[in-house]
């Protein structure tokens, strides 16, 4: 077999078709998957899509697209600001705040029998024989609050 | 001309798709359904996955479709979707296949090449056609999956090297070299059968 037999015989096979009304079926079947596609999917995501259909760079202008993505990202972060504990958290119950304050300190002193005299920050003399200028260092004194008194968290119901 | 003409419908179609128009998406799948539907088929022989894998192709390309910028052409760009579901498909399926000719079209008997093949004094002309064209589809299916893309694309749809180097991803030596393999192992298979 030559290769121009064979080039013929393979030109042969783009009759293979199925019947016309193959493609009107197929159409539909694509329809109705899409369709069972787009119910299975979370409401979430479709509304996350529709937004962004909104606010698509083919509904507007470039520079109100800009905008809009801008707004939507300083809104975002506004948002999980405000919402994260600890951060800009909202105002907790003012009737519990001063008592939570005023009770750790009485706890800690009941608990430090001997209070340990409190440390001298001066720096070691630079005039003393023997030792480098030392650069003052600022040090924190933790045991003196435990942390376990401070207020579990910002929701004091 | 024709192509450019066709290329500006293809824009506008999927600039509305990508808005939101479904029913354009609709117009590219009858426009396409039918050259895909040739792809596929003559990579795997068989109707039932081809239909299946079509609907896969389909429901990935409007799934990607925000995403297509217009760098090849949406023919290229559903090819290579086409392509690669399928190569992929086949991966899976391993050496599964069932092979059908009732679907030929009847077309076929105006066609000159079918013509010439049975008429002329062929070396293939007392042998049956069908037969042989049951050959073929088994020798096809005996080609490894990148060979029997290039073999589709090229002597079955008729594509230029160019273009099937583009949806493959791979240069036009690799495609000359492929389709030189392949026509070998087929001219190997063919005349085994004579």
């Amino acid at each position: 077999m030559t290769d121009e037999q064979l080039s013929a015989l393979l030109r042969l096979k783009r009759y293979e078709q199925p019947p016309a009304e193959y493609f009107d079926r197929l159409l539909r079947d694509i329809q109705r998957r899409q369709r069972t596609d787009l119910l299975r999917r979370p409401l979430w995501k479709i509304a996350f899509e529709r937004v962004q259909t909104l606010f698509c760079e083919h509904s507007m202008g470039h520079m109100p697209y800009a905008g809009a993505m801008a707004a939507v990202l300083v809104a975002g972060i506004a948002a999980i600001g405000w919402l994260t504990p600890g951060g800009t958290a909202p105002p907790q119950n003012p009737r519990f705040i001063p008592e939570a304050k005023s009770a750790a300190p009485q706890r800690l002193l009941s608990l430090q029998s001997d209070p340990a005299p409190p440390f001298d920050w001066q720096p070691l003399s630079t005039a003393q024989p023997g030792f480098a200028p030392v650069v003052p260092q600022p040090r924190y004194v933790m045991d003196a609050r435990p942390v376990s008194y401070e207020p579990s968290s910002s929701f004091n119901f | 001309m024709q192509d450019e003409l066709s290329r500006k419908q293809d824009d506008e179609l999927i600039a509305r798709t990508q808005a939101g128009d479904a029913a354009a998406f609709d117009e590219l799948i009858v426009k396409y359904s039918a050259r895909l539907y040739g792809l596929v088929y003559n990579m795997t022989s068989n109707h039932e996955d081809t239909n299946d894998l079509l609907q896969d192709i389909w429901s990935k390309a409007y799934r990607s479709i925000t995403g297509f910028r217009g760098k090849s052409s949406f023919y290229t760009w559903m090819h290579s979707i086409g392509v690669n579901m399928t190569i992929n498909f086949l991966k899976k399926r391993g050496r599964r296949f069932h092979l059908s000719l009732d679907d030929i079209d009847a077309n076929i008997q105006n066609d000159k090449e079918f013509i010439e093949l049975t008429a002329s004094s062929s070396p293939v002309r007392d042998a049956d056609l069908g037969e042989l064209q049951k050959r073929l589809n088994e020798a096809m299916q005996k080609l490894s999956h990148d060979h029997r893309a290039v073999v589709t694309m090229f002597d079955i749809q008729g594509m230029p090297h160019a273009q099937i180097a583009k949806i493959l991803g791979i240069s036009e030596g690799t495609i000359r070299s492929r389709l030189f393999y392949a026509h070998r192992q087929l001219q190997n298979f063919l005349t085994e059968f004579h």
